[in-house]
């Protein structure tokens, strides 16, 4: 697999003679198709990790490379930002047009792209969301859900490699969380878009092929959801839950009870408990 | 207003020019006669742009204020010709009637033109229009797609501030503040506990939508393209020939 | 019984085009100390139903009453109910506008012609219970305090006016699983501790289905379901019809009970599930033996 976005000794404090790191010594590499979810409690540095990858933020020491470019150099972040895509977390204060067709196409202008260009790729992007029906409403007629879907039709448009969401359900009902969840799984999937996930619900993790636990700036935890999430107490410790179900097994095995430890879904543990 | 009509379909940096010159023609005008044939032009366009017509003169009601303060001002303030009426020392001049109607019917017809333009084009392709209007006056400084790009922003934004207004409010009556009762002075302090979450809440959104544009790879107007293209069909040259044509008339004419 | 719903009815912008019907024909009586909660997807009308507990809308349709008296009759009663009944929106951090925590929480008792000795004393008990001290927060401003105290700043304004009810609308969205335990650990000991009588209003089961007495489920403005906890979440295929899902636990019993397991379905804890399926492994156990 080849890598599409990397950290090496990452460094970052929003004030320049603060002590406090907002990130410390950040490792990691990201493979192109993969789904990563960085968890982790508020203020934990996990927004602001992922605005690097966009190079909204830039490094106070160490470096970050998206497609082999580095973020430092101001010359690279047009490609950067084009092949990054973000989503941010309220839905409407990314929502720039007074339509969605409008909104959608707004980052393909940028780019300078040719009009009738333009069009496919906002046809494809409402279609990929499946928004396309309301390609004519005004966003503030749209429920949350539904404006997410937006945010991630206007990033897709601008045909990125990555799609980066910065909580992008904290702030909308479970019925549009589940929207949100389910779109960013296709084009995952479907199109192998390289996707990280920023994200304090735990269950959200589950459909993650890696899960990165940040505290206080710095990384804790990487590996897969399922071993992840055996780990009960040391995520308790930093101020996260386990999804109910993880919980429910680990607490089980502690009274004795012989299943095994990586079970994360209901219909998985019926499974273990009925055969 | 979704239509279909030819000044639907009309470009609206035609329309915009249209527009303009029949300003232009209505302030020409010096005649009951000159505004009589401009009443018939704008009903005749509405009739092809095929409005409803109660939405249309709705339009009008929220300068009804304005109306009538035109009038009552000219009617008592203009003095001569024959005095028509005389209470005290308040008197009303034949004049002054002549020139209250003459101004409330033109702020009629200029309301009733504007709406035309309006209630035809979209709002966006309304700042596209103006964008390109503006465009020559960018050489003396004018940042004409910063004020159309703010126009966007504001078209998008209005409904959503409006909303939060509305949560705000009862959120602040819900813990015992009270919007109705009082003077004037007491009301307008009264908004505070609106006023500034909104506020807050407008720099809050202002400062995520920069970044989620900046995000976006937004950075001017330079090297930009557009979703719909404005294009110009031989419709638009006729729109804007027949205007100019109206106006030149009206002018030698002198009516 | 404190405050009663009689056929009540709401209709927004009536006789125009875009009339709305958000709730109708809702009968509900809510009883002194009781914690209830009010469970419906995003339009189901349950905003629009709390918002009538408190005056801020008037019924189209039916009857409010609160201890006897019908609501909104007398404009000038409105604000003493208001203060009986406390409101608290979604994201109620959005609504703090004053220079310190202070003013902020006293903003509403301001109006009340109050001693400033009064005051104080409400203001210091109403952060107390929402856990932040007045000498550590007192004097700063509201803006530079974390989300989560900032939302508990808001409910301290509400419960400086010393209400018998308080609603809170969807109180622990966008918090983290931390802020969020503690939030509602709040809510449940004003219940037990101080007796308050407590409207939740949700669209998560999880969240609410511990804590409450009883719930209401809403769906299209109407009330759909009401009961026990246990009651509610037996009528499994009735919610999922709604687009509400049963909390986790309540669906893996579901689930065992359909695959012939003796257990019992009114189960919404990990720790209720964990004895569930304890006691049925040995019971399993012993028919073996």
């Amino acid at each position: 697999m080849s890598e599409i976005i990397r950290a090496e000794g990452l460094e970052f404090s929003y004030h320049k003679h603060d002590d406090s790191l907002a990130l410390s010594n950040i490792n990691i590499s990201i493979n192109r198709g993969e789904f990563l979810a960085i968890l982790g409690h508020n203020g934990s540095g996990k927004s602001t990790l992922a605005k690097h990858f966009n190079a909204l933020l830039l490094p106070s020491a160490g470096a970050v490379w998206v497609n082999g470019l580095c973020t430092s150099e101001e010359a690279n972040h047009r490609s950067i930002r084009q092949s990054a895509g973000m989503v941010f977390q309220n839905p409407d204060n990314q929502i720039i047009a007074a339509t969605v067709e409008e909104d959608v196409a707004f980052g393909p202008e940028n780019l300078g792209i040719p009009s009738a260009q333009i069009k496919e790729r906002v046809a494809e992007a409402l279609s990929l969301t499946g928004m396309t029906s309301f390609r004519h409403h005004a966003p503030h007629l749209l429920s949350g859900g539904q404006k997410q879907r937006l945010a991630i039709a206007g990033v897709i448009a601008m045909r990125p490699q990555c799609l980066i969401l910065d909580e992008p359900t904290a702030m909308i009902d479970p019925r549009g969380r589940q929207e949100v969840l389910d779109t960013v799984r296709r084009l995952n999937r479907e199109e192998g878009i390289t996707v990280i996930y920023i994200s304090h619900f735990m269950e959200e993790a589950i459909a993650a092929d890696r899960v990165l636990i940040l505290n206080r700036g710095s990384a804790i935890m990487d590996g897969r959801p399922r071993e992840i999430f055996q780990c009960v107490e040391e995520l308790r410790d930093v101020g996260l839950d386990v999804p109910p179900v993880a919980e429910l097994v680990w607490q089980l095995r502690l009274a004795g009870v012989d299943i095994k430890p990586d079970i994360m879904s209901v219909d998985e543990l019926v499974e273990a408990l009925c055969y | 207003m979704p239509g279909n009509s030819l000044l639907h379909k009309l470009d609206a940096r035609a329309k915009f020019i249209a527009l303009i010159l029949l300003i232009v023609a209505l302030f020409a005008v010096r005649s009951f006669v000159g505004q009589l044939i401009m009443a018939v032009l704008i009903l005749i366009l509405l009739k092809i742009s095929q409005l409803p017509l109660p939405y249309f003169f709705r339009g009008l009601r929220p300068v009804l204020y304005i109306l009538v303060f035109t009038a009552i001002v000219h009617v008592f303030m203009t003095k001569g010709g024959e005095t028509l009426l005389q209470f005290g020392f308040i008197s009303v001049d034949s004049y002054g009637v002549y020139l209250g109607t003459f101004m409330v019917l033109r702020i009629i017809l200029l309301i009733a033109s504007t709406s035309l333009l309006t209630l035809t084009t979209s709002p966006i392709a309304l700042t596209d229009g103006l964008e390109f209007m503006m465009k020559p006056l960018r050489r003396i400084g004018v940042p004409s797609h910063e004020i159309a790009m703010m126009m966007t922003i504001a078209l998008r934004f209005i409904p959503t501030l409006m909303e939060e207004a509305e949560k705000i409010m009862k959120a602040q009556m819900a813990r015992g503040a009270d919007f109705e009762s009082g003077n004037i002075f007491r009301r307008a302090k009264n908004m505070v506990p609106i006023l500034v979450p909104l506020f807050v809440s407008a720099f809050r959104r202002a400062d995520d939508l920069a970044i989620a544009m900046e995000a976006r790879c937004y950075r001017g107007g330079q090297g930009r393209t557009r979703l719909h293209e404005q294009v110009t069909a031989p419709r638009d040259y006729y729109a804007v020939i027949f205007s100019a044509l109206f106006l030149s008339a009206l002018i030698l004419l002198k009516i | 019984m404190l405050l009663r719903l009689e056929n009540v009815s709401h209709v927004y912008m009536p006789g125009t085009p875009f009339e709305v019907t958000a709730i109708s024909n809702i009968n509900l009586e809510i009883q002194k100390g009781e914690l209830l909660a009010i469970i419906g997807e995003t339009g189901s009308g349950k905003s629009t139903l709390v918002q009538h507990l408190n005056g801020l809308l008037s019924p189209t349709d039916g009857k409010v009453i609160l201890d006897g008296r019908e609501v909104g009759k007398d404009k000038v009663e409105l604000g003493k109910i208001r203060r009986r009944i406390g409101l608290l929106f979604q994201f109620p951090e959005q609504q703090l506008f004053e220079e310190t925590v202070y003013a902020d929480v006293a903003f509403g008792l301001k109006n009340l012609a109050l001693p400033a000795e009064e005051i104080k004393n409400r203001v210091v008990k109403a952060l107390h219970l929402v856990g932040l001290d007045m000498a550590d927060l007192g004097e700063r401003s509201p803006f530079s305090l974390s989300g989560g105290q900032m939302r508990r700043v808001a409910m301290a304004g509400v419960l400086a006016m010393n209400p018998e009810v308080l609603i809170l609308d969807e109180p622990a969205a966008g918090l983290d699983p931390r802020g969020k335990a503690d939030l509602l650990q709040k809510v449940a000991s004003l219940h037990n501790q101080h007796g308050l009588t407590i409207v939740l209003v949700s669209h998560s089961m999880d969240d609410v289905s511990r804590l409450a007495d009883r719930l209401i489920v809403m769906g299209y403005g109407e009330i759909r379901l009401a009961g026990t906890p246990d009651q509610i979440f037996a009528c499994k295929n009735e919610l999922e019809e709604m687009g509400l899902s049963l909390p986790q636990m309540a669906l893996l019993m579901h689930k065992l009970k359909h695959q012939g397991k003796n257990v019992p379905t009114n189960i919404f804890s990990v720790e209720q599930a964990k004895e569930a399926i304890l006691c049925m492994l040995r019971g399993e156990k012993d028919e073996h033996v």
